[in-house]
This record gives C-alpha cells, sequence and structure tokens, in this order.
C-alpha cells in the first residue's frame, strides 16, 4: 500500500470522507453560531449562504483541478525560494489558527461533558501529542481511520438520536424561520448578510474535502456534489433535530447549547438514560476528525518543504508549540461575547480567501507523508501528569436533591440551599446509605458547595442529582446558568413545590419525590416560554 | 567454513579436509573401506569410499545397508571397473541419492543429518538422504484448541509441516520454495503458496524479505517473523501463525503464503489482517449463526480486554453520574475499608494477574493448575480480605484476563494486554477523555498498519484495496454456500471460489 494516495481513493472512501468531515462542524455552525445572529430570515440567508458556498467551491475546484501545485518542488532560484518560504509559512500559520478555533470548541465541550476540572493545558497537551504522532500516518491514515470508524459513528449518531426523540418539539423550529425585522431594512439586510457567513465555517472543511476529492480514482464533479450536498442536508437535519429538542430559544439567548442534548437522553418508553457516554464517543471522532486533517495537511507541508528529517522534526515541535500559543491567544480573544461574529469575520475576511490564495500561489500539493513525528515530549507530558486530580468514588457525599429557597430576610439575593445527601453508612446491615439534610445559606450555587467542601470530611458530589426542587420558576430563573452549567450532562428533574421537607414527613425526601414527580428533563424545560 | 571448494580426486585430500573441518567433533562418525581386493583377500589397488555422517541426525541402519553392506560385501571381490560408476548405478536404483561436486555443500547436507561418500577418484561425492532428526510425535494443539475439527497440530519437523499440508492440499500447483536461513544455525524454511491462487507480488515480497537480512541463527518462527517487518516498533503481529495444519491449509486456498520453519512447530501466514487474527478453524466447522456469535464475543472480548480496566476507572474516578445508584453505592461501600486509590489498585491487580500468567507459562503443566487456585482463589480471596483490593476490581481484571485469552492469536492479545496499561493511565489523568482518546488513537493506528499492501482492518478499511464480497466473512460469518469470492489479495482472476455444477 502506498503512503501517497493520488489516484487511488475511492469514491466511497471519498464519500465516508466527506459525512464525516462535514456534518459536525455543520451541526456547530448551524445551532452554536446561527442561534447568536439572531435576527433572521432562514430562507433568504440560507439562499445566501448557498451563493457564498457556491463561489467557494467553484474557486477551490478550479484552484485544486487546474493548477499544478507541489509541495516539494525544487527550488533553484534563491529569490523563488525565498517566496516559497513566506507562503509556506503563511499557510502554516493559517492552518494553526484554525486549529486553534476548532481546538478551543472542540476544549470547551470536552470540559463540559468529560474533564470539567482540568485546565485548558491538560486537554490540549495530550491531544497536539497523538495527534502530532498520528499526523505522521498521511492522508491514507486519516482515510482509513474515517473508514474504520464511520458505522461505529453512524450507529451511534442513531442511537443519540432515537434517545432524544421522545423530548422533539418541532415548533420550536417556527422561530427559527420566522422573519424578524431589525429595525431598519439595511439592518435586517446586514442580519442576513451576516448570517450568511455562517456556511463559511460549515465550508471551511471544503478545502480539506478538495484535497481528497483530487486523488479519486476516475472522479467526476457530480461525486463532489453528491456527496457535499447529502452531507449539507444530514447536518441540517441534525441542527433541526437539535434546535426542536432544546428549543429555539435557549439556544439564542445561549441558556443551552448542543451539548444540552446529553440531558435530553430519554429511552423511547419514557425512562432515563445514562449514556452520555455516546455523546462523548460522537464528540472525539468528530473532533478528531475535524482537527486532524489539519495535522495531516500541516506535517505534510513541513516534510515536503524540510526535507532533512531531524530538521523537519524541529520544525513540526516548533509548529505544536506555536500552535499551543495559538490557542492560548486565540482563547484570550474568543472568550468575550462576540467570539462567534470575531470568527466569521475572520473566516470570512482571511481565511477563506487565502485557501484559494495561497495554493494557488504555491504549486502542488503532493501529499507523500512519510513517519515524522516522534511522540512525546517528557517534561510536557509530565507536566500534565501532576495535574490530575481525581476524588476516589467513596470520599464523596452524593447529593440527590437540591432544594432552592429565596430567603426573604436578606437585601441581596441570597438563596437557601438545602442538599438532601445520601452518605455511605457501612455500620448498618439494612442499608449501603443513609439520608442527610445539610442547609446553607449563600448567593451562588458553587460557592455552597465549595462551603461543603470546607466543612465535611468528604467532598460534594452532584452526578446524583436528580430533583432540583424551587418554590417557582421566578426563583429558579436566577440561578438557572449555574444550575444548567452544572448540568449539562446529567439527567435531573425540576420540581416546583414549597415545603417539601415538611410533606416528606421526616422520611425519604427522594423516595417522596419518586412518587411524585418523574419524567420531566432539564433539557425540556424553558423558563423563557 | 570455507568458500566453495571443489572436491579433490585424491580421496585422501578429501578424508583429511574433512578430519580437519570436523575437529573436535566427536559425534561425527567416518568409516574408510579398502576395495579391490583380489580372490585371496589382498588389496590390489588403493582404492577406497570414505562414508561420514553425524551421529544422532542420522538413520544408521539405512546407512548400513545401503552403502556399507554392498561395498563390504556384495564388492568385495569386484576388480577393475570403474567404482564411480557401480555406486551411482547400484545406488540409483534404490536410495534417496544425488551427486554433489561442491565440497562445502556436501559438509552441509552433512550437518543436516545426510551421510556424504567420498569414492576414490571421483572428483564429486555422493550424499545419501539419511536424515533421522529426534522429533516429537503429532500432538493435539495445546495453544489452539477447538471443538470441532481436526486434532493434529505441527511439531518442530518442517518435513512433518509440509507433509501435514500436502495433504490437505492435493494440488499440483501447491509450490513449496525451500530455503535456509541464519548463516550459523542453517535452518531450513518452506514458503508455500498455490501458484495461481496467491498473488506473485506477494510471494516475491515474501521471499525478498526473508532474504534480506544476514543472521547468525533462527531458533523460531517467531524470530523470522519479527525479521520480516518492515516496522520494528509496531507492536501489532502483519504475520498470522499457527500450529495447525487446517488453518495453514485453508489460508493457502484463500491465496495467502505460509512460511513453515524447522525445529518451530508454528508456521507463519501472510499478510494477516484482524479479522483473519480473529478468526478460528471451528468458525468455519459449525453453522454459521454460532460463528458469528462467537466472532461477535472475540471483538467484544478485545473491546473488554484493552478497554475494561480503563473505563471503570474513568467511570468511578470522573463519571459518577453513569453508574446507577445501587451498583455505585456497592462500589463505594466495598472500596470504604481500602488504603489505596482506585488506579493503583486496578494497577495491583492487573500486575499480580500478569505474574501469575507468566509463572504458570513458566511452571510444568502438573503445576499449572496449582498456580491458578493458589493466584486466583487464595490470593485474590486475601488480598479482598486484606483491604488491598475491591472485589469490583477483582470482577474487572478477571473479566479483562478472560477477555484477552478469548483473542484466538496469542501474539495479537499480548499486544492488547499490553495497551490495557496505557487505557489505564489514560483514563487515570483524564477521565473519558483520556480513555476515548486512547481508543480512538489505537483505532487510527491499526486503521494506517498494512500487512503486505493489505489493509489491516480489511475489510472495514479499503484504502486502495479492493475486496469482492468481503464482509461476508467478517464479523458476521456467512453460510458457506454464500462464500463465493476469495478475499481481495488472491490472484482476480481466480477470485471466485464456489460455484454450482
Amino acid at each position: 500500500m502506498n503512503d501517497n494516495l493520488m489516484g487511488q481513493l475511492t469514491y466511497k472512501q471519498f464519500f465516508k470522507a466527506v459525512l464525516l468531515m462535514f456534518p459536525a462542524v455543520g451541526m456547530y455552525a448551524f445551532t452554536m453560531i446561527t442561534g447568536k445572529m439572531d435576527k433572521n430570515n432562514l430562507i433568504l440567508s440560507l439562499f445566501l449562504m448557498l451563493l457564498y458556498a457556491l463561489i467557494y467551491v467553484v474557486a477551490l475546484y478550479i484552484v485544486f483541478t487546474k493548477y499544478d501545485f507541489e509541495w516539494s518542488e525544487k527550488l533553484d532560484n534563491s529569490g523563488e525560494r525565498v517566496k516559497k518560504t513566506i507562503l509556506y509559512s503563511i499557510y502554516e500559520i493559517r492552518i494553526a489558527i484554525r486549529l486553534a478555533i476548532l481546538m478551543f470548541a472542540f476544549t470547551n465541550a470536552c470540559k463540559t461533558m468529560m474533564v470539567n476540572k482540568h485546565n485548558d493545558l491538560m486537554i490540549v497537551v495530550p491531544l497536539i501529542i497523538v495527534m502530532l504522532y498520528l499526523g505522521g500516518k498521511g492522508l491514507k491514515g486519516y482515510v482509513c481511520f474515517i473508514e474504520a470508524i464511520f458505522w461505529s459513528v453512524s450507529i451511534v449518531g442513531i442511537f443519540v438520536a432515537i434517545f432524544c426523540f421522545k423530548n422533539i418539539d418541532l415548533t420550536q423550529m417556527l422561530e427559527f424561520v420566522r422573519f424578524h425585522l431589525s429595525g431598519t431594512v439595511t439592518g435586517t439586510v446586514r442580519s442576513v448578510l451576516i448570517r450568511g457567513y455562517v456556511l463559511l465555517i460549515v465550508f471551511s472543511m471544503m478545502e480539506f474535502i478538495m484535497l481528497l476529492y483530487i486523488r479519486i480514482k476516475n472522479r467526476k464533479r457530480g461525486m463532489l456534489l453528491t456527496s457535499v450536498g447529502i452531507s449539507l442536508v444530514i447536518s441540517i437535519i441534525a441542527s433541526v433535530f437539535v434546535i426542536s429538542v432544546l428549543g429555539w430559544h435557549a439556544i439564542s439567548s445561549g441558556t443551552k447549547s448542543i451539548l444540552n442534548i446529553v440531558g435530553a437522553f430519554e429511552f423511547p418508553g419514557g425512562s432515563m438514560a445514562r449514556l452520555g457516554i455516546l455523546a462523548c464517543f460522537l464528540l472525539m471522532a468528530y473532533g478528531i476528525v475535524a482537527m486532524q486533517i489539519h495535522f495531516v495537511v500541516s506535517l505534510d507541508v513541513i516534510n515536503g518543504f524540510v526535507k532533512d528529517r531531524r530538521k523537519s522534526f524541529i520544525w513540526k515541535c516548533v509548529w505544536a508549540l506555536g500552535l499551543i500559543c495559538i490557542y492560548f491567544l486565540a482563547k484570550r480573544i474568543l472568550s468575550g461575547e462576540n467570539m462567534y461574529e470575531l470568527v466569521l469575520k475572520y473566516m470570512a475576511v482571511v481565511d477563506i480567501p487565502l485557501s484559494v490564495i495561497l495554493p494557488a500561489l504555491m504549486g502542488k500539493h503532493r501529499f507523500d507523508v512519510k513517519k515524522t513525528v516522534a511522540v512525546v515530549s517528557a517534561v510536557l507530558f509530565l507536566f500534565c501528569m501532576t495535574g490530575c486530580s481525581y476524588k476516589s468514588i467513596e470520599d464523596v457525599d452524593y447529593a440527590t436533591v437540591i432544594i432552592l429557597e429565596q430567603t426573604s430576610d436578606s437585601e441581596t439575593d441570597v438563596y437557601d440551599y438545602t442538599f438532601v445527601i445520601d452518605t455511605l453508612n457501612t455500620e448498618s446491615q439494612d442499608s449501603v446509605t443513609e439520608q442527610t439534610i445539610w442547609n446553607i445559606k449563600g448567593d451562588s450555587f458553587e460557592n455552597m458547595c465549595d462551603a461543603y467542601d470546607k466543612t465535611h470530611n468528604k467532598t460534594l458530589d452532584l452526578s446524583h442529582v436528580e430533583y432540583i426542587v424551587a418554590k417557582s420558576e421566578d426563583e429558579l430563573r436566577e440561578i438557572y446558568p449555574e444550575l444548567l452549567d452544572e448540568f449539562t450532562t446529567k439527567y435531573v428533574n425540576v420540581v416546583y413545590e414549597e415545603n417539601i421537607i415538611e410533606k416528606a414527613m421526616g422520611e425519604d425526601i427522594k423516595g417522596y419525590l419518586d412518587a411524585h414527580y418523574k419524567g420531566k428533563c432539564l433539557a425540556s424545560i424553558d423558563i423563557y416560554e | 567454513m570455507e568458500n566453495k571448494t571443489c572436491i579433490s580426486k585424491n580421496i585422501t585430500e578429501n578424508v583429511t579436509k574433512v578430519k580437519t573441518i570436523f575437529e573436535g567433533c566427536n559425534d561425527l562418525v567416518e568409516h574408510e573401506f579398502k576395495l579391490n581386493r583380489n580372490k585371496n583377500g589382498e588389496f590390489s589397488e588403493e582404492k577406497s569410499i570414505y562414508v561420514v555422517y553425524i551421529d544422532g541426525l542420522c538413520n544408521n541402519e539405512m546407512v548400513e545397508s545401503t552403502i556399507i553392506k554392498p561395498v563390504t560385501w556384495e564388492w568385495k571381490e569386484n576388480v577393475n571397473c570403474n567404482l564411480w560408476d557401480a555406486i551411482t548405478a547400484y545406488e540409483g536404483q534404490s536410495a534417496d541419492i544425488v551427486e554433489e561436486n561442491d565440497f562445502e555443500k556436501v559438509m552441509f547436507s552433512v550437518l543436516k543429518g545426510d551421510t556424504a561418500i567420498f569414492v576414490s577418484d571421483a572428483d564429486k561425492a555422493l550424499v545419501l538422504s539419511s536424515k533421522k532428526l529426534p522429533v516429537r510425535g503429532i500432538e493435539e494443539s495445546s495453544t489452539e484448541g477447538g471443538l470441532r475439527g481436526p486434532r493434529d497440530s505441527f511439531n518442530e519437523s518442517i518435513r512433518t509441516s509440509t507433509a501435514l499440508i500436502r495433504r490437505r492440499i492435493k494440488d499440483l500447483r501447491l509450490k513449496v520454495n525451500q530455503g535456509t536461513i541464519g548463516e550459523r544455525s542453517r535452518t531450513d524454511y518452506a514458503i508455500m503458496y498455490i501458484e495461481d491462487l496467491a498473488s506473485k507480488e506477494l510471494v516475491n515480497e515474501v521471499k525478498r524479505r526473508i532474504d534480506e537480512y544476514e543472521i547468525d541463527a533462527i531458533f523460531d518462527s517467531g524470530m523470522a517473523e519479527h525479521l520480516m517487518e518492515k516496522k520494528w516498533y509496531r507492536p501489532f503481529p502483519i504475520f498470522q501463525s499457527t500450529t495447525r495444519p487446517d488453518k495453514a491449509a485453508a489460508a493457502i486456498v484463500d491465496g495467502r503464503v505460509v512460511i513453515a520453519f524447522d525445529n518451530s512447530p508454528e508456521v507463519l501466514i501472510a499478510p494477516a489482517t484482524i479479522n483473519t487474527l480473529f478468526q478460528t478453524s471451528d468458525d468455519y466447522y459449525n453453522r454459521w449463526p454460532a460463528a458469528t456469535f462467537a466472532r461477535m464475543i472475540r471483538y467484544i472480548a478485545a473491546f473488554i480486554a484493552v478497554g475494561l480496566p480503563g473505563f471503570y476507572i474513568a467511570l468511578t474516578c470522573y463519571h459518577r453520574e453513569v453508574i446507577p445508584d445501587k451498583l455505585l453505592y456497592a462500589i463505594a461501600d466495598a472500596r470504604s475499608q481500602l488504603s489505596f486509590p482506585i488506579v493503583l489498585e486496578v494497577l495491583i491487580m492487573e500486575l499480580l494477574f500478569e505474574l501469575l500468567r507468566e509463572a504458570g507459562i513458566r511452571l510444568p503443566s502438573q503445576m499449572g493448575n496449582t498456580i491458578g487456585v493458589v493466584g486466583g482463589l487464595i490470593v485474590g480471596q486475601s488480598a479482598v480480605e486484606a483491604g488491598i483490593v475491591s472485589t469490583m476490581v477483582v470482577i474487572v481484571v478477571a473479566l479483562t484476563a478472560i477477555a484477552s485469552f478469548a483473542i484466538p492469536n496469542e501474539v495479537f492479545g499480548s499486544v492488547f494486554r499490553l495497551l490495557k496499561f496505557f487505557t489505564i493511565i489514560a483514563a487515570a489523568f483524564w477521565g473519558l477523555y483520556g480513555f476515548l482518546l486512547t481508543m480512538l488513537a489505537l483505532v487510527y493506528v491499526l486503521a494506517s498498519v498494512n500487512s503486505f499492501g493489505v489493509p489491516y482492518m480489511s475489510p472495514a478499511v479499503t484504502c486502495g484495496y479492493e475486496e469482492v464480497e468481503g464482509n461476508r466473512d467478517f464479523i458476521l460469518r456467512e453460510p458457506i454456500s454464500k462464500l463465493r469470492f476469495r478475499p481481495g489479495w488472491s490472484q482476480p482472476e481466480e477470485r471466485r471460489r464456489l460455484k454450482r455444477k
């Protein structure tokens, strides 16, 4: 099996690759970014999106099929060499910036769903090390990986859809397609234009799809059209699905993100599902597919330009370190409220044009990636190791019910938090756990949890909270975003009721709630409705 | 050993040379017989035959009856004829005997168990195939058992290996290309394939790789396997090894190449894919639903073998929301008296298991059961009672161990056992994120490996490689009547293996 894929890729492989490279980015753009550009007209902006996309794809097609360009061409002329060096450097920096943006989204998602106590460095460093190593497998390795995981990703995707199916509310889509006037006609046009750019994010993967396309054996234009078209349709359907489950208002106001879909997991019969791992798998698989291609291309450019293996390795390390720096820079810039607009502007003004211009100026792309990247920087690895911190399973008290009540005796917004906690009872033969109640006043949910950890031998764990009880919706509203952050990936029932402790009459509070309330998941409740 | 030398017509020179070469080799047996005696029993002319062989490697009776008796009795009065012609005419009728004029080759033949016969006035020698090497009998395979199918297995003799395969494939197109590897061990090997089924590129590549290195000695097919691998750092085997002749024969009929080595009871099969490594012979002897189910179990076993301890750590340390309440409290209760963190607990148990496994291999088979009882039951139970490990971890490690043995290929299974430690460490530091990252990286690496041009994950991965109906014999093993085509590595014009008469 040659390392070079030129003329060897089959349409089936290409189709699978497009299907994994496209919809995840598409769904993210449609639900997350479009949600922020709320002044909208779906039909008009969709038309505009497709127009942008068409122009972009045609430009890419011309560049990739008509220009003879090669990474590793020999340059005799020193002036030519300087020019190429500058172009390659710009290309590498551009790839690194785009990768940093993708990693920013990916890391945030990972923190929300899996490693919320780890800092960014601890997540990013192992990811970069692994991807650098895998990047050495070349474009062929990348395509093989996609083939290998394609069916498992598809099956898991279907499972996720089935689990969320019960919570679909198609009326949520009405808001998405409704026409809004933003004061003036120019304001509306501007909004529509901005939203039109969203598809450019989706189509940012198009550059790499084109790289694969020119390697198809007996390629035809219809192949590109069919693959991209189907992927686009899938990402739109998936976005509609997500919006219908989570609610358009919640998405656009930022109270719910695509990751809250895990909270909507429910078996068709109505019983709770604890299969958030499936969504984690999808996140990791799609994340690696979207990011790995950047590594492959980037390393290939270095291999093509720097022939000496040792120097090539050093350049790769430099590139990886640069990537980490760009990531933290991007994080600082993108942490603001207008991050999506910034990303859109950067993509539309810098990245997308460069994706066409640079290959046209640079020469032939030939992916002759060999085994290149040595893996682990021991120092960085050890550094990550030192960041390891987890709580042992028995050193934790598990809260099962949280009762919130606004206190009337204070001028500030102070809440009365009551935690119903299951603690281990190793002495009793009848039951492994016993119920304890802990009450505290405070202004923030996070502070209250910290207070518990400070005053008790064991730390408070919220992984098994099943009920949040509040007197009314208004009381819950204030603390709602904080709770959502905590319970994004968990299945929680929200109950509005007063004096729950008295009503339980000293008995098991969770048992009382189980008997009276079941089946309301957090993801399906929208306080703005 | 000297370079190529000719055999002298003067037999004394040859005798001296042999004596010099084998000086200090007390297992060498040599006889020199004076011939051309007259009727009075006196030597009329100095003519002699010099017979040499190594004791223990050679069939002494055969040498006695084929050479020594005729020379000393039947020709005792034979005079004035050409001795060389007489011997070749006589011996050529019955014995497996060849003429050889290269002294070095004659000496190597002697080392292999043949008998060399030097004759006066002849610049050639006769090599009598008289090998009788000490070998085991044909026994049942101890590493690749099965409920149905033949029980025989290869032994250390290359001739037995080739014969057991030939017994199953009576096809004129079955080729056996022999050679030797190892400058000092001179280990015989045989490359076996069916001429019109195995692709020429594959056969040539196997031959090229086996001739690529000069090495002192090869004592087992495992050494040759590692030598023939392109990338030394890859943990996954790119050859399939088996001790079962039926498996080797089936591979040959599928268009693969089998390499048998002398002194090794395991033959190598190329190419190998994950699919072939997960298959067993009885998959094809049992009914297809049972075979399919067994294969599914093996794939799940592979996942458990590499991932279960890591997954357990990820869930219990980071993602407790996934664990049902009652199970969670049971785990917490079991751990409440322990002093080690979960990761250390799992590592202790895993290392303990590896220790027991290693000890079990080295111990005589009669004591193997004792180790199982002492290790598994007594030490395990005591470790739980002493508060070193919890019952749940014992269950996890035991399940992992059982699963790793459900993988049919031991070499492949041992890689999974090793990789398990990566998932444990990744899960310990990064929870589910580390676990999934490691698992996906493993899939990535597996997907990019290829064995002689065939993707390792074929037919799931087809990159530049076309299979016809490859999925019919993958996780789902369809009925034999549906398996109409050979795998993609066979010659395209002979791809069809089943058609109705």
